[in-house]
């Protein structure tokens, strides 16, 4: 009892003088932040009080990947990553991470109407590596960086190319971590990781009830189902109507939607696609596409097919349409960012990562890593997908 | 509690002569026994695993897995029925329809070439060139089947398109099926170029091995070299010749990847009766539904279902290793010679 005490005296101490020099180093030149090896640049220049940096809590979300929601009555901050759910309480003292309660010196407060939240708290408890050098006045935090393990990821054809890009930048920068990505469809990845074969699964479409019990879903992307056919074909725009009717096999020819006197040829996706299942609930009513229509595995194949064959048409993730196919405009709505982010065009929905349980170490870590503003813009973006963000 | 050393002298002589004489032959002896004791129950496991798997869709279905059709629709609605109920009715007569048509109508073809290419090579082609084209028939027996469906892909469907699909038997034909270059006629032409590697191998091997003086009483009996190898050197071989048959055609009813990519994928049961157009018909032979069904694994009604496809494959190669065997003796026996 009497050893803690002193212990604990001892701490307060060291933390007060520290405290005391390195606010007298803030004061003489601004503070600066890198997060894994990146300078963070801010509009909100962080503040430092009492020794202890504060930075507006767009920082953590940008860079840290963690969704950070704001409760007007209580005056709290909610800051939750893949793997810890962090709450601080303004100009309270106590903190919770995961449910256990955690005092800090320099509370939450709001600085000029910003939330600014305590860095070296918060990036400690989501399980960062926090460093401080005084003579460059540097807040160094590693947390996409100096990872090791090893990953398997499978699932949806969808994200699977989101998946493979952030994988590739994540393996770029950590040495000892390996991410093997597979496609296999959303509905063998949910099985995966429910049987664990699989440590993060991927998914185009919501899970279900019974899939929700047992995963832990996050969103990684908006998406956008375009309709495409052949860049030959004439046909440039379909009612929705119009569009549902071919896909359950009522308009047979390209002549009765304006194009020419050939068979509409329907290219679909296997059972157990979501990008098929979200299709049939979106346009279809939840009713099946033709039986007729040839099925594919992948996004690629059926994107193939299309590219190959002047009379077909199928759907595709927005992020899968380039050159070799067209997307027709449905209700005159063009499938873009924009008016799917709006929902504008008729066909847009979220894709998914997903683990068994809540999600640990490096599985946590490249969820946060999707989710992060970085990711969103540079790899969601550059690969045709709509950031959720 | 006896140890070795407490046992009676005479004990420990005999043990050791024992050591000293049996040990080199004993050991192997055992190792290979206890390895193919292993293979026996890896095999006789696997057997057991699959049929388990599929027994809820056996058990519910029972002869309809044999006399009904509808695969597609099955395993569509049985994906979005979402009750985790295993015992659905799968009907799979199309996907074993189109596994036998395809792997029959491939091997007829394969065979003809096969022995052709064969005689070719062995009696024809001077010795360097005949070395050459043997290490490419080798090589080609050994490229992964993927290789053959990428090519597949890019040009046998376009071209069997082109030259037998018009868009007007397109626009009759659609109400039933999607007339395209992916159907049966593209799956027998993929399937007789993976086929054809195999049988070529082993009938060299087996024309190879016909005594030359076999030929000899031929020739001295005033036969063209044509007749020789109608009367003496086929005949000979048949037993090898056959034995490549079989193994082709169970890497034909095998074979998944290349033919799920040329096939069509949906398991329509080919009709002859319509002449050519049975050709044309989009199938989904039994490997290839392993593959392309697999997304909707999750559902157990489908994992049983696909179990099902492969425990039906299981036993029609079964049945064809064990022919394979049986059709080998009976020649041998016919013709009278043993090697």
């Amino acid at each position: 009892m009497k050893t803690s005490k002193k212990i604990a005296a001892l701490l307060s101490a060291a933390v007060l003088s520290l405290g005391l020099m390195s606010s007298f180093a803030f004061a003489a030149s601004p503070i600066r932040i890198d997060i894994d090896g990146k300078t963070i640049t801010s509009d909100t220049a962080p503040v430092v009080q009492n020794g202890t940096a504060l930075v507006p809590v767009k920082v953590v979300s940008e860079n840290l990947g963690a969704e950070v929601t704001w409760n007007q009555v209580k005056k709290q901050v909610t800051v939750q990553t893949a793997g810890y759910r962090v709450i601080f309480t303004i100009n309270s003292n106590t903190y919770t991470v995961n449910g256990a309660s955690k005092t800090l010196a320099t509370p939450a407060r709001i600085i000029n109407g910003k939330t600014m939240i305590p860095l070296k708290a918060i990036a400690e408890s989501i399980g960062a590596a926090v460093d401080y050098n005084s003579s460059s006045n540097t807040v160094t935090i590693k947390y996409f960086t100096g990872l090791t393990g090893s990953l398997k990821v499978s699932g949806s054809t969808t994200v699977q190319p989101i998946m493979q890009a952030a994988a590739d930048k994540l393996i770029a920068q950590n040495k000892g971590l390996s991410i093997t990505v597979a496609g296999g469809g959303s509905g063998a990845g949910i099985k995966d990781t429910i049987n664990g074969a699989n440590n993060v699964g991927m998914s185009s479409r919501s899970l279900t009830p019974d899939e929700t019990s047992k995963l832990n879903p996050y969103v990684v992307a908006d998406d956008g189902i375009a309709i495409i056919v052949n860049p030959n074909n004439p046909v440039k725009n379909l009612t929705k109507d119009q569009a549902a009717k071919i896909f359950l096999g009522e308009i047979k020819n390209w002549k009765d939607v304006g194009g020419n006197n050939a068979p509409i040829l329907v290219q679909t996706r296997e059972t157990g696609s979501g990008t098929l299942t979200t299709l049939e609930e979106m346009l279809l009513n939840k009713a099946k596409v033709v039986s007729t229509a040839t099925p594919y595995t992948s996004s690629a194949l059926l994107k193939q097919a299309v590219a190959k064959n002047e009379n077909a048409i199928g759907f595709d993730s927005v992020g899968y349409v380039d050159s070799s196919v067209k997307a027709l405009t449905l209700n005159g709505i063009v499938c873009n960012p924009q008016n799917i982010k709006n929902g504008a065009y008729p066909m847009s929905r979220q894709l998914y990562v997903f683990t068994k349980g809540r999600p640990a170490g490096i599985s946590a870590k490249l969820i946060d890593y999707l989710r992060a503003t970085t990711c969103q813009n540079e790899i969601v973006s550059k690969e045709g997908y709509v950031p959720f963000r | 509690m006896k140890g070795i050393g407490v046992l009676p002298v005479p004990f420990r002589m005999k043990r050791y002569f024992y050591m000293k004489l049996k040990l080199n032959d004993l050991v192997p002896g055992i190792i290979i026994r206890v390895l193919s004791f292993v293979a026996v129950i890896v095999m006789v496991f696997m057997f057991y695993f699959v049929f388990y798997k599929a027994s809820p869709v056996l058990v519910s279905s029972g002869l309809k897995i044999f006399t009904q059709t509808g695969f597609d629709k099955q395993i569509s609605d049985a994906f979005n029925a979402q009750n985790g109920d295993p015992a659905v009715t799968f009907g799979m007569l199309g996907l074993i329809g189109g596994t036998f048509f395809s792997t029959l109508i491939a091997l007829v073809i394969a065979s003809v070439l096969g022995i052709g290419a064969t005689m070719a090579i062995c009696e024809f082609m001077p010795a360097k060139l005949s070395i050459f084209v043997k290490a490419i028939v080798r090589l080609l027996a050994s490229i992964p089947s993927v290789v053959f469906g990428l090519i597949g892909t890019i040009t046998v469907v376009p071209f069997v398109e082109k030259t037998f699909v018009t868009v007007d038997m397109q626009i009759a034909y659609l109400e039933y099926f999607q007339m395209t270059g992916r159907n049966l006629l593209s799956s027998v032409i993929i399937l007789s170029f993976m086929i054809v590697p195999t049988i070529i191998s082993l009938s060299i091997d087996a024309v190879n091995s016909v005594p030359a003086s076999y030929r000899e009483v031929g020739y001295a009996f005033g036969m063209s070299h044509f007749r020789v190898i109608w009367k003496i050197v086929i005949p000979s071989a048949l037993s090898g010749i056959t034995a490549g048959i079989i193994l082709g055609a169970g890497r034909g009813i095998g074979e998944a990847i290349a033919v799920s990519m040329v096939c069509g994928g949906i398991g329509y049961l080919p009709d002859f009766t319509k002449g050519f157009v049975g050709f044309l018909t989009p199938i989904l032979p039994l490997s290839a539904a392993i593959i392309n069904k697999s997304e909707a694994m999750s559902v157990p009604a489908v994992e049983s279902a696909l179990f099902t496809c492969g425990a039906i494959l299981l036993v029609f190669s079964a049945i064809l290793s064990v022919s394979a065997k049986l059709v080998e003796k009976q020649i041998r026996k016919v013709k009278g010679h043993d090697e």
